[in-house]
């Protein structure tokens, strides 16, 4: 079957063997033949219709014919070092007598991170990672596969250099095939740009070391407004971190910084260096409701000194095109805007921080969240209406460094009609509702050319409201009506059962009183204002369940149907981080038993209250006649809850989470 | 039906070109290519070698065959009228989806594909966005048509100059060759048409004789036309077969140079998701072909990749010698070296060629690397088994939840290779070291219940699903309450199976800090007043030996009082009862578990002396086809002792047996929930 044409040549001179010896050591050029078979190999020549090639099985010659494809791998720095012996890094060199056992059960810990800015004068800008990584435990092997992102069409990056030394004191190279360029948004062609590179590292076992240099090279113009912003600090514990910026001695630079102190300056007669360390970073520990990292990471913004009046004129150019619609109301206006254009969630700040014109918005119909904006901007505009376009940076992507002007530090736009911010996103998005992403956020507004704050909704704009009617017979079995209004970010998601046929609504609603009451017999259910997107969604059920309350002798028990308040979140005594909410938001709960003839109350659980900075709780059990009444209203107060406000918060949480415990009791009547 | 009317024209698609990608993503077409040193030689320029990503030569000849599109628009505009009626629940419809497989004589192949579809919500205009898949390798894709058809009739036909080709973002740890070819077709609204027609030319297939091919008529959205159309030579065979397509239209063509075969179903509509139902592969409609009339060429093609690949090198002769070190079994030398493959060889794909992708590296390669995927890992603890004397092969098999490979139809797209393991005294079985906590003899659940391909052997086996004992969860409590109603908890629980390796993966993917956190919230769960004491985990790391859970804490509400009655629930039964995939009164699709199951109990509650038993539920005993429990009570000096075991014995629950199966799991979770009465007895018991 092969018919491959493959050449042994034999290796007899002097010069050959060695040549031979010596190569053997550099096998990183693939080559696939059309038979489907591989070699790691090196290439040494193509010439006519021969490929030449070292493998492991010594000097071949290929066919062209024979050959599918060869992969050329890259020498990289320090290529030719074998051994622990060839190293000539002294910053490798160091790291190497670290001991590792004092970081066991960590994974890994970063021995040296350096992250590095070097402007030159005509703002071309080379940010290099370093980091020299050693594996501690088995659960480390995952910091041997990495990616690094970067905006293809703006910048260029390079692998410099990823070796792994082994604890034997071997040096193992990156595989070229074990290195991969991928578009992030492949799928999204008109807002492709970011890309990711990522490689996989060899033999990344404990006791070895991994040291790897990722660069990254661009240039800051107006349309690449580039800024450095970086946290330090990741699973691992970090011996050693440094950030630094090396600038021409005139270049100002503007930079702001979070948990890392000043940098230390130092100027010579052509630069300026900038310098943050860190020494003894613990690692992350994964907790529930983590902020994101920039919220509890060292974190540094730096770039050119600007300022936003400037930046907001300049984007103000880019606000071309007209747009006209049909409708003359605002509400109508957004609503036709917005369902009009598919939305993509590209952040601007990796694709293009300035809007596409209008009318090539509308030809498209498919915008990220700036072009959206824009064109609804323009649509506003030929109504006659004022209207105020605002740059918006996610919460999740840390806030906003007002010394260092740039667009790049916004992914997104907001626009404000009257007394209304209006987050153009997707066509579930009510007029006059914004993410919670961008709730609480400061943006710069185009038009007052400075940075405005975006309203953080009340909880009453963020909530449920369950009106649960309950009906016991004798056996203990139910009858239940029940009410749910959605308002606010819950709604996003609810809104997309419009798209689903009504069989499929119906197993999501019997999965949905399932989960309150497991169970549940759907009888019937209606979803009121499912395509009306400036109304709340509210679903009324009816349903049965089977021995709701156990019949034990005289008695029926049950615990308050469907309360699922619980103590897990706050197991632990103290926190590392603060508790993440992103928004705040409400839920009220009204919960009314119907007792079965015959039966009267026994016994009820307490009411509870809570009263603190976070959290706003009042639960209360009323014994009424032939019934019994629950309420409660329950409002995360704050965003972020904070490591001192935490011993509180876990004291009302645990009360709270009482209620669901407590047994109630019905007796039967003599 | 038949409306196979080509106009062929038997050119060459590419003559001799090559191509040269640059690490910046460029790519260079040229007639002349050379290299000498570090110097890459083109026919109009030179790049040093550290610029070249790669070099792809011939791209072959491929006789392809080209014919006019279609383009009755008010033709379609009509049958939009009709559709919209018909299909207004749903948010889109698929008018034409019509596919062309053609075998060439050489063994390069053509597929075509043909979409139209009207998009009714919102939710459909991601059909405006294209993307596709290619190796460029090996096969090359071209956009023929794509346009909008308006309403009223208007066409927007796409830019071809805005078609991008990219590579895809893919899982971190996957590495490969293939790119996309994309597109964003504008000013798409709701009540447009989108269309499309593209042309894979596959001038490199990884073997020109295997043709085997999967279609589905239809998928996620109803379809009023999918038909597939398959092309091959006229001396070759094709071998079908059809799954759920009662209503597939055939129809065939036979010259002397060409057979042509055509199944059509009109009307497909989409299945309503259900919880835990199979996967839509094996409800749509589908067809599966090769013309490979038995799996004997697919054996040897695959085999003379894995030998070669299965080399016992002294390295590997060694290592295999230190793992196994003095055990003496085939059993025991097994073991050792299945928990070392895993724990030793952490994952990542690459993929190259066919022999990477097919049987992986060999396994030297992957030991020196220390990394490497399924098949990469498959090959080296064969040959690690085969250096200590154990029969062992690489086997390729398509997991479930996806649709599977049929027995009937020989093909190699699996996606997933394991380990058949062939003893001496005992039947063939099955171990998957691409895990990394699968204690032996346990391996993977999507493993369980498919067919495994062992081409060495020849032999194509049912992987059997292990009993419930070989999923197991054995949860013991000793809870010892104080006359006030405190309580202290011993909490302890082991696992086989699948159940353990997800534990001990999750347990061990923490740092101590947060192990105790996560410890000091389960306890939280138990009840809001608990406060952990003490725990540990054994064998966490050591994944030969039973993975040990021990809990200890307190709690001080576990009894509510009601009078002199005090009530108890066992604590955290409820929620292992609890089958949140049993929320549908009915089904229409069998209920699909990954693997079987078995979940045991046993409570040891120490009374004080002052507290008295005053009722407990009835003890329960359920045997059927499909599940068996069984729990009761019993009072042993002072303590009262609870036990159960809850056994499902497969991993389908048919449709028909569901509503039994439902019935019982409420029955078992109505008796857990069930609390236990005690009274105070003043001292005297």
């Amino acid at each position: 079957m092969r018919n491959i044409l493959i050449v042994l040549l034999p290796l007899i001179s002097s010069c050959s063997l060695n040549y031979a010896k010596k190569e053997a050591l550099w096998l990183e050029d693939m080559l696939y033949t059309t038979e489907g078979e591989e070699y790691e190999c090196e290439i040494l020549k193509i010439i006519n219709d021969s490929v030449y090639v070292v493998t492991e099985e010594g000097r071949l010659v290929f066919s062209r014919k024979d050959i599918k494809s060869v992969d050329i791998a890259k020498k990289r720095e320090g290529y030719t070092w074998k051994t622990v012996s060839d190293i000539t890094d002294t910053l490798l060199t160091k790291a190497l007598s670290i001991d590792l056992l004092k970081y066991h059960e960590m994974g890994y810990v970063n021995i040296w991170t350096e992250k590095k800015l070097i402007i030159q004068e005509d703002l071309s800008y080379t940010y290099s990672v370093r980091i020299i990584r050693g594996v501690t435990s088995e659960k480390g092997r995952r910091a041997g596969t990495l990616s690094f992102n970067y905006r293809s069409e703006q910048e260029e990056m390079e692998i410099n250099f990823a070796r792994t030394i082994t604890d034997d004191g071997k040096v193992l190279h990156l595989s070229a095939i074990a290195l991969e360029d991928a578009s992030i948004y492949s799928r999204i062609p008109p807002y492709e740009n970011l890309h990711e590179r990522k490689f996989a590292m060899r033999e990344v076992k404990p006791g070895n070391i991994l040291d790897f240099k990722v660069t990254t090279k661009g240039r800051i113009t107006k349309e690449s407004p580039y800024v450095l912003d970086i946290t330090l600090g990741n699973p691992g514990p970090t011996i050693e971190g440094i950030i630094e910026v090396v600038a021409p001695k005139n270049l100002e630079l503007a930079c702001e910084s979070w948990r890392i102190g000043s940098p230390d300056i130092k100027r010579d007669n052509s630069k300026k260096i900038l310098q943050w360390k860190v020494s003894d970073l613990p690692a992350l520990i994964r907790e529930s409701a983590r902020p994101p990292l920039a919220y509890i990471l060292p974190r540094v913004v730096v770039g050119l000194p600007q300022n936003w009046e400037s930046l907001a004129e300049q984007f103000r150019h880019y606000l071309k095109g007209d747009y006209e619609v049909t409708v003359k109301k605002p509400e109508d206006i957004y609503g036709e805007v917005i369902s009009s254009i598919r939305f993509v969630d590209v952040p601007s700040f990796v694709s293009f921080p300035y809007p596409k014109n209008a009318k090539e918005i509308a030809d498209n119909r498919l915008a990220n969240s700036l072009d959206k904006a824009h064109l609804l901007y323009q649509a506003f505009r030929s109504s006659g209406y004022p209207v105020e376009i605002i740059l918006v940076r996610s919460k999740e992507r840390g806030v906003v460094a007002k010394g260092v002007p740039s667009l790049y530090q916004f992914d997104g736009a907001l626009l404000k009609v009257g007394n209304d911010y209006l987050d153009p996103s997707s066509e579930l998005t009510p007029y006059g509702y914004v993410r919670p992403k961008y709730q609480g956020t400061k943006g710069l507004s185009i038009m007052k050319k400075s940075l405005v704050d975006i309203p953080l909704f009340e909880p009453d704009k963020e909530k449920i409201v369950f009106d649960r009617d309950i009906r016991l017979d004798r056996d203990g079995n139910a009858i239940v009506k029940e009410t749910v209004k959605f308002t606010g970010n819950h709604i996003l998601d609810l809104r997309q059962l419009r798209y689903l046929r009504e069989e499929r609504i119906k197993n999501i609603m019997e999965s949905f009183i399932n989960k309150t009451i497991p169970d549940a017999k759907l009888i019937s259910y209606s979803i009121e204002h499912l395509n009306d997107i400036t109304q709340e969604i509210i679903f009324n059920l009816k349903y049965s369940v089977s021995s709701l309350g156990l019949k034990e002798k005289d008695f029926i028990l049950l615990h308050i149907p469907g309360l699922e308040y619980s103590a897990y979140s706050v197991g632990a005594p103290t926190r590392n981080y603060p508790i993440y909410w992103g928004h705040l938001s409400k839920e009220e709960k009204k919960i009314i038993i119907h007792l079965p003839d015959g039966y009267k109350v026994r016994h009820i659980p307490p009411g509870i209250s809570y009263s603190i900075e976070s959290l706003e709780y009042n639960g209360t059990l009323r014994s009424l006649k032939n019934r019994i009444v629950y309420k409660d209203t329950y409002i995360d107060k704050k965003e972020m809850i904070s490591v001192e406000e935490y011993p509180e918060y876990k004291e009302a949480l645990m009360g709270i989470a009482m209620l669901p415990e407590g047994w109630i009791i019905l007796e039967k009547i003599e | 039906m038949k409306r196979f009317i080509f106009i062929l024209f038997l050119l060459p698609a590419l003559l001799f070109g090559q191509r040269v990608e640059l690490f910046n993503g460029d790519v260079i077409k040229t007639d002349e290519i050379s290299m000498k040193g570090d110097t890459i030689f083109l026919s109009d320029t030179l790049f040093f070698r550290d610029m070249v990503k790669s070099i792809i030569f011939s791209e072959g000849e491929l006789k392809t065959e080209k014919r006019g599109i279609p383009q009755d628009i008010l033709k379609i505009i009509k049958e939009r009228e009709g559709l919209i009626a018909k299909y207004r629940d749903f948010p889109g419809v698929v008018l034409l989806d019509k596919g062309t497989n053609r075998l060439h004589p050489d063994g390069t192949r053509t597929y075509r594909y043909h979409f139209r579809g009207l998009i009714l919500k919102d939710s459909k205009r991601h059909w405006a966005t294209f993307q596709r898949r290619f190796r460029p390798a090996m096969e090359k894709t071209t956009i023929k048509m794509a346009q909008v058809i308006k309403p009223d009739g208007k066409v927007i036909p796409l830019d071809m100059s805005m078609v991008k080709i990219t590579k895809p973002r893919r899982g971190k740890v996957f590495f490969g060759k293939g790119k996309v070819i994309s597109f964003a077709l504008p000013g798409v609204e709701v009540g447009d048409i989108v269309e499309y027609l593209y042309e894979k030319d596959i001038f490199n297939p990884w073997s020109k004789e295997i043709f085997a091919f999967n279609w589905f008529f239809g998928g996620s959205d109803p379809v009023s036309n999918s038909t597939i159309d398959i092309i091959i030579p006229g001396d070759k065979n094709l071998y079908f077969v059809l799954k759920n397509a009662e209503s597939v239209a055939i129809d065939s063509i036979i010259t002397d140079s060409i057979k042509t075969y055509s199944f059509k179903v009109e009307n497909t509509i989409p299945p309503i998701g259900e919880p835990l139902m199979p996967a839509a592969g094996k409800i749509l409609p589908s067809l599966y072909i090769s013309t490979l009339k038995d799996w004997d060429y697919i054996f040897k093609w695959y085999s003379d990749f894995q030998k070669k690949r299965m080399e016992v090198t002294q390295e590997i002769q060694g290592l295999a010698d230190s793992i196994v070190g003095d055990a003496e079994t085939e059993e025991e030398k097994t073991a050792s070296l299945y928990h070392w493959v895993q724990r030793n060889i952490r994952y990542i794909s690459i993929k190259g060629g066919a022999s990477s992708g097919v049987s992986g590296h060999k396994a030297s390669v992957t030991l020196e690397n220390g990394y490497g995927d399924c098949t990469d890992k498959a090959i080296l603890f064969s040959t690690l088994l085969k250096a200590v004397g154990v029969e062992a092969y690489p086997v390729y098999l398509h997991t479930h939840p996806s649709p599977g490979l049929l027995k009937e139809i020989p093909s190699f797209w699996g996606n997933h290779a394991i380990v058949e393991v062939f003893p001496q005294h005992r039947k063939p079985y099955i171990l998957d070291p691409v895990s990394e906590h699968s204690r032996y003899p346990s391996f993977a659940q999507m493993d369980h219940g498919v067919y495994a391909i062992c081409a060495q052997k020849s032999r194509i086996d049912l992987i059997e699903v292990p009993p419930p004992e070989r999923n197991k969860r054995n949860y013991q409590y000793e809870m010892v309450f104080s006359s006030d109603g405190d309580a202290t908890i011993k909490f302890q629980s082991n696992y086989t199976g699948s159940y353990e390796s997800g534990i001990r993966a999750y347990w061990e993917s923490l740092k101590p800090d947060e192990r105790k956190k996560q410890f000091q919230e389960m306890a939280k769960r138990t009840s809001p007043t608990a406060e952990l004491i003490d725990y540990s985990l054994e064998n966490l790391t050591d994944i030969s030996k039973p993975l040990r859970m021990k809990i200890i804490y307190k709690v001080s509400d576990l009894l509510e009082k009601a009078g002199d009655l005090y009530l108890l629930a066992l604590p955290e039964i409820i929620d292992r009862h609890k089958r949140r995939e049993l929320s549908l009164s009915k089904r229409k699709y069998d209920l699909v578990y990954d693997t079987s199951e078995e979940i045991v109990h046993t409570f040891h509650i120490i009374l004080p002396e002052d507290m008295i038993v005053e009722a407990t539920p009835e003890p329960i005993h359920i045997q059927k086809k499909f599940i068996e429990y069984r729990a009761g009570y019993e009072m042993k000096d002072n303590t009262l002792i609870f036990k159960d075991d809850w056994k499902r014995k497969g991993r389908i629950i048919p449709q028909e047996n569901y509503s039994e199966y439902k019935g019982i799991s409420l029955e078992v979770s109505r008796f857990v929930k069930k609390p236990i009465i005690f009274r105070k007895t003043g001292g005297a018991r």
